[in-house]
């Protein structure tokens, strides 16, 4: 994990991870350092979060014009972002609540009308939704009738979506940015996590938004947890682990967050997911959590040699991608984490084929 | 004075290219390009000919690398790949359109990422202290109309952007290339037979596609940003006469906001840009079927002043 120019290794990632701990660490940097630095801060999506946190410790100004520069840029861009999540969540709502339809904002639409400090950095290319099971078809029928226009036209993708996926293929509004993400519950149905949605349901809070409502904060935290361990796609996921890592910030302050995550995570069967989470936490950006909760996570790792391999492969994916690699570092490892994932989704009589037909459809697509 | 990029051996571009990477100062940014690409290190000695070389140590915003694509592929149909920050935003070109393909990819890197400007879709010519705006969407001419008054005497600050520092609303250049497509390449080349336009490549995604690269002078005068006096909307009707019609200020306001990149993310600087630009400068739709009756037009637009508001 190093970038070198004039023959001079820099570990970047270290730069970017004793940053976003403590931004004055950047007081040092010379101007080449920057440059890699901030360029690692792109290509890991955290740009804006290291200015909102250089900005809260009072340090941008003293940065060079270059930097600041940059990192005002990209606070502008993410900010532009916030506002059209909350504006399409709105638009959603409009539609959905005189049909009776209730709706779950999820992800970073959630974290924004929680307010959470980290939300406002985090680029975004769709926004997040959950209904019950029994509205899914009506809400999509609503919100076709208002204008959105399905994106998936592959009749593979359709059928893939539909019979084997926890949401429908993403609606998007002609024009508009950002898509809309309509899910039904938060794991694949036929994965081996099988959380029940009334749970949910029932746990969850009212929101800033009117007709819109949240997960509670221990159900948030278990949601990004599951995605960050059992989606397919492990490149670039750092931003993700931020995105667990602000949550029990924010919320661990909170009288009462721990005990309920901990008996959340059990009652639906999350606990692994969420150990993967504070023990990649603690690897990649030294954070703790209470010792009491480690001890009692611990008790769903799985067994010593997987538990092992999973901490440091987990450990290697989720820290900083370097920018100096491409194509990304890791590959072989990026492909075990993909065929895991869809182990821990589909069965295999129903996984083979379909990895099949993806990879067939890979190789003759154009781009790879 | 400054080193320029034709001060280089073509042995020393193509060796830092495809090492520690080439620094050169596009104002108002500083760009990185790497590439083991022979052919493409020889394309962009010709065409960055006058710009300011950096020493490679030195920062630069963007970094760009144009790379090989690697795997079995590359036997049968070998392509390149556009790689910033270590991703790849586009899909694979054919390895020989190396020179388009960073030349598109600089200007999205571009319209991402600046946003301390409002950036507008437009071509940018001056004279006499006095900038003309001319925005437009593609096929209506502004390039070639920019690329043919900068061979007749105009300073030339842009093919693609009109970058407009929000604190003055003043324009800032970025003179870059002008790509031509299609028709418009044999055009400038029947008008200004002495101009430098680069290889031609065919079938691009937008047709067939060469640059156009500026007099010197431009580059050197990439610092001096300039007022903007005129808002010129060209559209190319083969066989009209110019005629320049007059149009009002608050429809240019909304064609100019609503042309901009990034109107919407700059926010409330970006209106008060705006405001101050259809303010202070003229406004017409300029439709023309001939270049050198559409600089009589201009002169003649650029001639009049804006009538002070009651």
């Amino acid at each position: 994990m190093s970038a070198r120019r004039d023959g001079r290794p820099v570990r970047v990632a270290a730069t970017l991870l004793g940053a976003l701990r403590s931004p004055a660490s950047l007081r040092t940097l010379e101007l080449p350092e920057w440059e890699v630095l901030l360029s690692c801060a792109r290509r890991n999506a955290v740009l804006a979060y290291l200015g909102e946190r250089s900005t809260a410790a009072g340090e941008i100004d003293a940065f060079p014009p270059q930097a600041q520069k940059a990192m005002r840029a990209a606070m502008t861009a993410v900010g532009r972002l916030a506002q059209l999540a909350r504006w399409e969540l709105e638009r959603v709502r409009r539609v959905l609540a005189p049909a009776g339809i209730p709706v779950i904002a999820l992800k970073g639409g959630a974290y924004l009308l929680r307010g959470l400090p980290h939300a406002r950095t985090r680029p975004m290319s769709d926004v997040d939704v959950m209904v019950p099971h029994a509205a899914i078809d009506a809400a999509e029928e609503a919100l076709l009738e208002a204008g959105w226009q399905g994106t998936k036209v592959d009749a593979y993708d359709q059928a893939y979506y539909r019979r084997w996926s926890h949401e429908i293929p993403p609606l998007q509004f002609p024009g508009r940015l950002l898509s809309v993400d309509v899910h039904h519950t938060i794991c694949p149905p036929v994965s081996r996590l099988r959380p029940d949605p009334e749970r949910f349901w029932a746990n969850s809070q009212p929101s800033a938004m009117d007709g819109v409502r949240l997960l509670s904060p221990p159900d948030s935290v278990l949601h990004a947890a599951v995605h960050l361990f059992f989606d397919s796609d492990f490149d670039g996921r750092f931003r993700d682990l931020v995105d667990v890592h602000e949550m029990l910030e924010a919320f661990g302050r909170e009288a009462g967050f721990w005990p309920a995550l901990v008996e959340s995570a059990r009652l639906q069967g999350l606990a692994r997911p969420l150990y993967y989470a504070c023990v990649t936490r603690r690897t990649v950006l030294g954070a703790a959590t209470p010792d009491d909760v480690l001890r009692e996570l611990e008790r769903n790792r799985p067994a010593a040699p997987v538990d092992a391999w999973m901490k440091r492969t987990l450990a290697t994916l989720l820290t900083p991608a370097d920018p100096a690699d491409w194509p990304p570092a890791h590959r072989g490892l990026l492909w075990l984490m993909y065929a895991r994932s869809h182990w821990l989704r589909m069965p295999p009589h129903l996984l083979v084929p379909h990895l099949v037909r993806k990879s067939f459809r890979r190789w003759r697509s154009p781009s790879g | 004075m400054t080193a320029t990029l034709a001060g280089l051996a073509p042995g020393e571009v193509r060796r830092r290219m495809a090492a520690e990477g080439l620094a050169l100062r596009m104002q108002p940014i500083t760009v990185r390009v790497r590439s083991p690409i022979r052919a493409f290190a020889a394309q962009i000695h010709a065409l960055y000919r006058d710009y300011e070389v950096l020493d490679p140590r030195d920062y630069a915003d963007v970094d760009v690398r144009m790379l090989p694509v690697p795997g079995v592929r590359r036997f049968a149909r070998p392509q390149v790949q556009f790689v910033v920050d270590g991703v790849t935003p586009f899909e694979g070109f054919p390895l020989d359109h190396a020179l388009p393909m960073f030349e598109w990819g600089l200007n999205w890197v571009f319209v991402h990422r600046m946003h301390e400007y409002l950036v507008l879709h437009s071509s940018v010519v001056e004279r006499d202290g006095r900038a003309v705006l001319l925005p437009a969407w593609p096929g209506s001419g502004k390039s070639t109309l920019a690329a043919s008054l900068a061979v007749r005497g105009w300073r030339y600050l842009s093919d693609e952007f009109g970058v407009i520092a929000t604190d003055s609303a003043r324009v800032v250049p970025f003179v870059r290339p002008a790509a031509l497509k299609n028709a418009s390449i044999g055009v400038m080349r029947a008008f200004a037979p002495d101009s430098f336009i680069g290889p031609l490549f065919p079938g691009t995604r937008k047709g067939e596609v060469a640059h156009f690269s500026t007099p010197a002078e431009n580059v050197r005068r990439g610092g001096e940003s300039v007022d903007v006096a005129a808002i010129v909307f060209p559209d190319f009707q083969a066989g009209e006469a110019a005629t320049a019609e007059p149009l009002a200020s608050s429809a240019t306001f909304l064609k100019l906001a609503g042309n901009a990149f990034n109107y919407e993310t700059v926010g409330a600087r970006a209106f008060a840009a705006v405001t101050a630009i259809v303010r202070r400068a003229t406004s017409h739709i300029l439709r023309y079927g001939d270049l050198d009756d559409a600089h009589r037009a201009l002169d003649a637009i650029i001639a009049q002043g804006k009538e002070p508001r009651a």
